[in-house]
């Protein structure tokens, strides 16, 4: 919460599950991984060619500020239904906060990733007739994700209103 | 038709199946068939008589070789088998389009093996354009395209004869608009012959006329143009100063002929933007703005208000001797296969101060009365009329665009101003808001601002608002988030005739 970004002077932000810290750090390795592979891939090939180094060097930076920064991301998630809204605030760089209105509301996705499953994990996603307001919501204990669905449908119906 | 008519009905609105314009299989691509068919009777006859009538040595003229076998009947029976299948396939294609119009929605009928139906509620309607390609024209055929929002959710309605499309066009509009009253016709049958005269002259004033001085000079006052010039001004610098000198110079020929090509496309596409500019006109009309345009396939567009859902008004540099501005707009149902087409999602192309000052209150009623705000949205800068500027510390990131940056919320709209070589002003009103957002990169927070995001449906017109104050975008992101919901909630213009009213 606190100075770190923006809030808009919003109180009793809900937090995502801190499990996703560990999906992201999973994505991160196996990115890692791969980014290895391919730069020893090179230099096996290739005899020691210096963009293999570079593809190692560059996956060893990405994957440290990764592994840095995934948790504080993590932490910067916050969402919170309000009268009229739900407002999902997002990113440690750059950060961002949405208000989709319920009656606006047009899809609202559950979709699960294989490690997410693994771990319980859901993510809600909303579409409006905006292409820019594509609203994501990582990280959510499936139960939490199906029951804020079934939450936001049914005040979708009630609030519905033309384009 | 034995039923009575429903009080707000038309000619087409009584939930009757209808067919469409007789010649619409040959419109619709038929003519190609026929085309084909008779090349290559044309070119293969000789082979064709040879194989029907198993004669071998086909002379010089077949038809002679036909008189002298006294095959005529014969030959004239094949023809007219061939012509009568021909005919009985369009029959049945034609049979088998149909559509149907009652008070709620437009349904549409296609297909002879594959058998589809749509159907478009008629609240959802955004738009109704009709066009008459040339060939179309000259069969008095027109056809009618339904634009609903959604990709692809057009519902077309091809061909009608050119009086029905524009009574058809007025219904839907009525219909959708909410209005339930008919309006008395005046035109009945011997009304304007040629649906030109019919549009130029019916119903309410004309409220923007590009003028031929005009829409050229728009075009030539472009940066296409300027480019152009520049390139040729270049390549014959190139050749004169290589030509005085050098011994030889064969760079010059090569840089002649290596922009011929963007010379020609240059033209090109001027040459079709001065078209499209030529003969546009909008008419204020009770159901909202029409817009006629095009020399070769004239397009009609009705715009109701309350469909528009965000739009900008700028000025290329250029233009600003000239005074003359661009009317662009974010509607629904404009998503599909237009995103490159500029000039069609400009709603004006080129119009004068005094004409945006009347056009934009029928396009975003809120703003009716509001001249002095308009004209300091467009032509202002600081903290006039209320707009509130960007911080001068904000001038890092828009070193010359800064001061004119700002913005207003008035009467349910928010107004947002930039850009000091090319001037613009965006309108978004509220009630067609999708969500908002608040957002902060890395510099902005080193500057202390932000920059808030309306989300509105796709189109030309892009609604960020950027370097705003902390403080004040987190109060605007509240504000917009609140005043959205209420608007909503007091808004009916998607059904505007109902409001009493009606403008």
């Amino acid at each position: 919460m606190s100075a770190r970004g923006l809030d808009a002077g919003i109180t009793g932000w809900n937090r995502v599950s801190t499990k996703l810290v560990g999906v992201r750090l999973i994505g991160a390795v196996i990115g890692a991984l791969v980014g290895v592979l391919v730069g020893a891939a090179v230099l096996a090939l290739t005899g020691g060619f210096w963009i293999g180094w570079a593809v190692i060097g560059v996956t060893a930076v990405v994957t440290a500020v990764d592994l840095v920064l995934t948790r504080r991301s993590v932490l910067a998630i916050g969402w919170v239904l309000r009268d009229d809204d739900l407002v999902v605030r997002r990113g440690l760089l750059l950060s961002r906060l949405v208000a989709v209105p319920y009656g606006r509301m047009q899809l609202i996705d559950v979709n699960r990733g294989p490690v997410a499953r693994l771990l319980g994990l859901a993510e809600l996603r909303l579409v409006t007739a905006a292409a820019s307001s594509d609203v994501t919501l990582p990280g959510l204990p499936e139960q939490v994700a199906v029951e804020l669905r079934d939450a936001l449908v049914a005040r979708a119906e009630e609030r519905r209103v033309g384009l | 038709m034995t039923l009575p008519a429903p009080p707000a009905a038309g000619r087409y609105v009584d939930g009757q199946w209808h067919r469409l314009h007789p010649a619409t299989p040959v419109l619709r691509g038929g003519i190609w068939l026929l085309a084909v068919v008779l090349w290559l009777g044309a070119n293969l006859r000789e082979r064709i008589i040879g194989w029907v009538f198993n004669v071998r040595e086909v002379g010089s003229d077949p038809l002679d070789e036909l008189g002298r076998y006294h095959l005529f009947g014969f030959a004239a029976l094949g023809v007219l088998v061939v012509v009568l299948i021909a005919v009985g396939l369009f029959w049945l294609s034609w049979r088998a389009s149909t559509f149907r119009i009652d008070q709620e929605a437009v349904t549409v009928r296609n297909g002879l093996l594959l058998r589809t139906t749509r159907t478009a509620k008629l609240d959802r309607i955004q738009g109704v354009t009709i066009s008459r390609p040339l060939l179309a024209r000259v069969l008095g055929a027109a056809r009618v395209d339904l634009e609903a929002a959604g990709q692809n959710a057009n519902v077309r309605l091809e061909y009608l004869t050119s009086a029905a499309a524009e009574d058809l066009r007025r219904d839907v509009l009525q219909l959708a608009s909410g209005s339930r009253r008919r309006q008395p016709d005046d035109e009945g049958e011997g009304g304007p012959t040629t649906p030109e005269l019919a549009i130029l002259a019916e119903d309410g004033p004309r409220i923007v006329r590009v003028t031929p001085a005009r829409a050229v000079g728009a075009v030539l006052l472009s940066n296409t143009t300027v480019l152009l010039v520049l390139v040729v001004a270049a390549v014959i610098v190139l050749n004169v100063v290589l030509d005085s000198g050098a011994p030889i110079a064969p760079a010059a020929p090569i840089a002649a002929v290596s922009v011929f090509p963007f010379i020609v496309a240059s033209v090109t596409v001027s040459a079709r933007r001065i078209g499209r500019n030529l003969r546009y006109s909008v008419v204020a009309t009770p159901d909202g703005v029409r817009i006629a345009s095009g020399l070769v396939s004239t397009r009609t567009e009705a715009v109701p208000p309350g469909r528009v859902h965000a739009l900008r008004i700028e000025q290329p540099l250029l233009w600003r001797a000239a005074g003359w501005w661009r009317v662009s707009v974010n509607r629904a149902g404009h998503e599909a296969g237009r995103q490159n087409q500029q000039v069609e999602q400009s709603l004006a192309p080129v119009a004068t101060l005094a004409e945006v000052l009347t056009l934009v209150p029928h396009l975003v009623p809120d703003l009716a009365d509001q001249e002095a705000l308009l004209t300091a949205g467009l032509e202002g800068r600081g903290d006039g009329e209320d707009f509130t500027a960007a911080p001068r510390r904000a001038r890092w990131l828009r070193p010359v665009a800064w001061r004119r940056t700002g913005f207003r919320v008035a009467g349910g709209s928010l107004l947002s101003r930039g850009g000091f070589l090319r001037r613009e002003l965006v309108v978004v009103p509220q009630a067609r808001m999708q969500s908002v957002s608040l957002g902060q990169g890395l510099v902005e927070r080193a500057l202390d601002v932000a920059s808030v995001h309306p989300h509105v449906v796709h189109g030309p017109v892009r609604t960020r608002l950027r370097l705003i104050d902390r403080r004040r975008a987190e109060q605007l992101f509240e504000e917009l988030a609140l005043a959205g919901a209420a608007a909503r909630a007091a808004d009916v213009s998607h059904r505007w005739a109902e409001r009493g009213g009606a403008r």
